[in-house]
């Protein structure tokens, strides 16, 4: 019957059509072996469309990388934990990540992480608490009890408010106390009181401040949490354990790029390529650190800080997750 | 004639809703930051000539259509072999039952985790998702075939295996078929929402993704929710008309679905 | 306008007649061996490679009784957590779902009588059934802000399409045979619409509600992606992201369970609503 006969056709051609396509899109990079002895070349690194991402950006424009002779794909990747899964997979060689993150992936066994370089640490008014402007809250104290807006629970920022509240005696029930909005939503959230506080990065802490008049009321350069790492670059232990050679040359041509980062101008060139912030608003916030070292004793100090917090359910050896250098 | 009335009708109606959109957003009923339609659909247009967003519409066609390509063949060789063996077909029932309402959403970081390549994860979501439509028809329209047909063919001294092929498969097709045009709604809809979550700047949706950065562009976002919404209606409107092509003797014989 | 058909409640087993407890567990062996075997492979499997993103069934089952079902009697065994997650996101499924519902079975019916109306709206209505709904939730987040109206609205706006769809067609198809015995005896207007028409389209309606209540489950965790600090949706995403895989696996099991459980208690009801329609030898598959 001809119905029957085209089916079969049609499958069989669909199939084919599948099979095809496959392979075009399964078709990955094949075996490189370069000059130096690199064992990879062609590097996928994740990075956050932040500022405190900024060195990628800037070793590819100057060239550091190919200098290296590394070529390096940039992967936008929303934030420190969409990467953990890619790391895993090979999806991604190489990623930006919270330190808070890697700590977690290694205390669950989701992945062992080895942190490669350091990408930013706490300054001034990097991150800050925020009160609306005629908000009865005037120090960490008040905020017992009140509505404070992250944009996520369990993570960084999160560490970083009950470290900061802790020496107020100011527990915190993230359940209760937190509210779950995205960054850009905070301002509204703000200003419309439905919540009491808002603890944002940069560019939020200037623009909230400039847009509705919010008040600081605490940033997170002093005490605990005063200059503690945020970001590293990290990749999977299987990865650095089988291109040694390329893991090394990522770190030289990194911290060439991190010396670089800590000029605006420079910042300003290489920012807007990778995220959607003007160089306007890079010209005016609160910058971070960008450490030309990798200290497994600073990054330490995050863990004690989780550990404090209940974060970690066991003991994760720092030494030996990252890579010291400088 | 009536075609052409149709084509006149729809366009009233997608006239006036954008209309009706244009006021309320205008009217300032919602809050400032709510963009006007006007400004959407410019936007909309904008994308016919951005190439970074043609590459992105392209790479979650890709995924799209080979997660779907897939998920018909398994499918249909699945609910072919099921509906021949009773038992077998009793015992994945539960199993049927309990993953087909797991949404693909909560299934993200197992695809990401288990391929190497960005494109196969996706591909294994739309795969996943697009699977249950298809099997569910299939097993649905194989049951539902006419006995009689089916006997006479017997009688003639046709084996089991070509009255499969000869009767049971043409008859069920046109419905396997709707199961395919449901699940290639809902595929695309999972690429997307994949590079929504997921975020790894890939395709439609990580391309909307970079938009939220720093500020946030709600009219960008919405422009791009109009592209998808576009891209799956002609999707629909494309596979009707080659149903209504390859099953005319089907829609003769039975009252036309529409 | 597309025809979405749900599927269809087990077959009944046909074991040996005779004692009914025996006919019962040899119906349950039947369904549930090919379950306990994977299940079991996979504890094998899981046991052997210890990777923490497949942690083994046994696992996974402890955290699950652990998170949710570990409280005291009086509750029903529910925790506190349990309670905090199941209510919001549950109230906020039941509203999302019945609105879609209503304003589907409404809209539907109109569109099924007029073809005017369907051909002026089909083009609207095939691309508002396409649109992903991830991409409208910083509109609706614009619109209705945070917190459980934003949900419903997400739920409602991509749970209504097979309701609108299928009532629709149902309606359109209503057999002209019955129709024109109506004119006949000049029951006209609402008394048709609720005595024959419904009735009539009754098992299309019923499919496109069915699956539209599986939806409403996808579009429940969809909701609580962003904004949300309690409901199931929420501890998903939420132990996604803190790397709590075996929290992740109980959250995707208890959407597998809750999703069987509103499918069967779904079909009894339709079962019983539509025992005496002609059409109705599909549901009992």
């Amino acid at each position: 019957m001809k119905f029957a006969r085209l089916r079969r056709a049609s499958l069989g051609g669909a199939l084919a059509v599948a099979l095809a396509l496959a392979s075009a899109a399964c078709g990955g990079s094949g075996s490189e072996k370069s000059v130096n002895g690199l064992e990879k070349t062609n590097l996928n690194v994740g990075v956050m469309p932040i500022i405190e991402g900024a060195a990628v950006q800037i070793a590819i424009t100057k060239g550091y990388f190919k200098a290296e002779g590394l070529t390096v794909n940039l992967r936008q990747i929303a934030g420190g934990a969409a990467a953990i899964p890619q790391l895993k997979s090979g999806q991604l060689d190489i990623s930006q990540g919270g330190h808070v993150g890697w700590l977690l992936a290694a205390d669950s066994g989701a992945l062992k992480p080895k942190i490669l370089a350091e990408a930013s640490s706490m300054t001034k008014n990097l991150n800050a608490i925020l009160v609306a402007k005629d908000s009865t809250i005037s120090s960490p104290k008040d905020l017992v009890g009140k509505k404070i807006a992250t944009n996520a629970k369990h993570d960084q920022i999160a560490l970083l408010v009950r470290s900061a509240l802790a020496p107020y005696g100011v527990q915190i029930d993230e359940d209760k106390d937190f509210q779950v909005i995205p960054f850009p939503n905070q301002e509204a959230a703000l200003k419309e009181k439905k919540v009491d506080a808002v603890v944002v990065p940069e560019p939020f802490v200037t623009q909230i401040q400039q847009n509705i008049g919010a008040r600081l009321l605490t940033d997170f350069s002093t005490g605990a949490t005063e200059g503690i790492p945020i970001t590293g670059y990290a990749a999977s232990d299987d990865f650095v354990k089988e291109n040694p050679k390329t893991v090394a040359a990522f770190q030289r041509a990194i911290v060439k790029a991190q010396a670089d980062a800590a000029d605006r101008a420079v910042l300003q060139e290489a920012v807007p390529k990778y995220t959607k912030l003007p160089p306007a608003v890079i010209g005016v916030v609160a910058l971070n650190d960008f450490p030309t070292s990798t200290s497994a004793s600073r990054i330490q100090r995050v863990a004690d800080v989780m550990r404090q917090f209940g974060y970690l359910k066991h003991n994760v050896d720092v030494n030996s997750m990252v890579l010291q250098n400088g | 004639m009536t075609n052409r009335a149709r084509i006149v009708r729809g366009t009233i109606g997608v006239a006036g809703v954008v209309a009706v959109a244009e006021l309320v957003s205008r009217a300032g009923f919602a809050d400032t930051s709510l963009p006007p339609a006007s400004s959407v659909l410019l936007r909309a247009a904008e994308f016919f000539g951005d190439t970074e967003f043609l590459t992105a519409v392209g790479s979650t066609l890709e995924a799209w259509i080979l997660g779907l390509l897939l998920a018909t063949v398994v499918a249909v060789a699945v609910g072919i072999a099921l509906s021949t063996t009773p038992w077998l077909n009793r015992a994945t029932r539960v199993l049927v039952e309990f993953m087909r309402p797991i949404p693909s959403v909560a299934l993200i970081p197992l695809a990401i985790v288990s391929f190497s390549s960005i494109t196969e994860s996706k591909v294994s979501l739309v795969f996943y998702s697009a699977c249950w439509p298809i099997l569910i028809n299939t097993l649905y329209a194989l049951r539902d075939v006419d006995p009689l047909a089916k006997e006479t063919l017997r009688s003639f001294g046709f084996g089991k295996a070509a009255i499969l092929l000869r009767v049971s498969v043409p008859s069920a097709a046109p419905f396997v078929a709707t199961g395919v045009r449901i699940s290639a709604a809902v595929g695309l809809v999972v690429v997307v929402s994949f590079e929504l979550v997921a975020g790894n700047g890939e395709g439609i949706g990580g391309y909307l993704l970079q938009t939220q950065s720093g500020g946030g562009r709600p009219d960008l976002m919405l422009a791009g929710a109009i592209w998808a919404g576009m891209l799956g209606a002609l999707i629909n409107v494309g596979l009707v008309a080659l149903e209504r092509r390859t099953f005319r003797w089907h829609a003769v014989r039975t009252e036309a679905s529409a | 306008m597309t025809v979405i058909t749900g599927d269809h409640p087990a077959e009944r087993p046909t074991g040996p007649t005779g004692v009914p407890g025996l006919r019962i567990l040899t119906g349950g062996v039947t369904r549930l061996w090919l379950v306990a075997l994977l299940v079991g492979c996979w504890e094998i499997i899981a046991r052997i490679k210890q990777d923490a993103y497949f942690p083994p069934p046994s696992t996974i089952v402890r955290v699950f009784h652990e998170l949710w079902f570990s409280g005291p009697a009086t509750h029903l065994f529910l925790t506190d957590k349990a309670l905090d997650d199941f209510q919001p996101s549950f109230v906020n499924l039941s509203c999302g779902w019945a609105l879609a519902a209503v304003v589907g079975l409404a809209l539907g019916v109109l569109l099924g009588r007029s073809r005017v109306a369907r051909e002026i709206l089909d083009p609207v209505l095939q691309f508002g059934r396409a649109i992903p709904p991830p991409t409208l939730i910083p509109f609706f987040i614009v619109v209705f802000d945070f917190g459980a109206q934003m949900q419903i609205s997400t739920i409602a706006f991509g749970v209504i399409w097979p309701v609108l769809l299928n009532t629709a067609d149902g309606v359109r198809t209503v057999e002209k045979l019955q129709l024109e015995t109506a004119e006949v005896f000049g029951i006209t207007g609402a008394t048709r619409l609720l005595r024959i028409t419904l009735p009539a389209a009754a098992p299309k309606i019923f499919a496109g509600l069915r699956v539209s209540l599986g939806f409403a489950l996808v579009l429940m965790v969809i909701s609580e992606l962003i904004g949300s600090t309690t409901g199931i949706g929420a501890h998903l995403i939420s132990s996604q992201q803190g790397m709590e895989l075996p929290e992740m696996w109980a959250g995707i099991v208890l959407l597998g369970i809750l999703g069987c459980l509103f499918n069967a208690v779904f079909a009894l009801v339709e079962r019983r609503f539509l025992s005496w329609h002609s059409n109705a030898h599909g549901l009992d598959s």
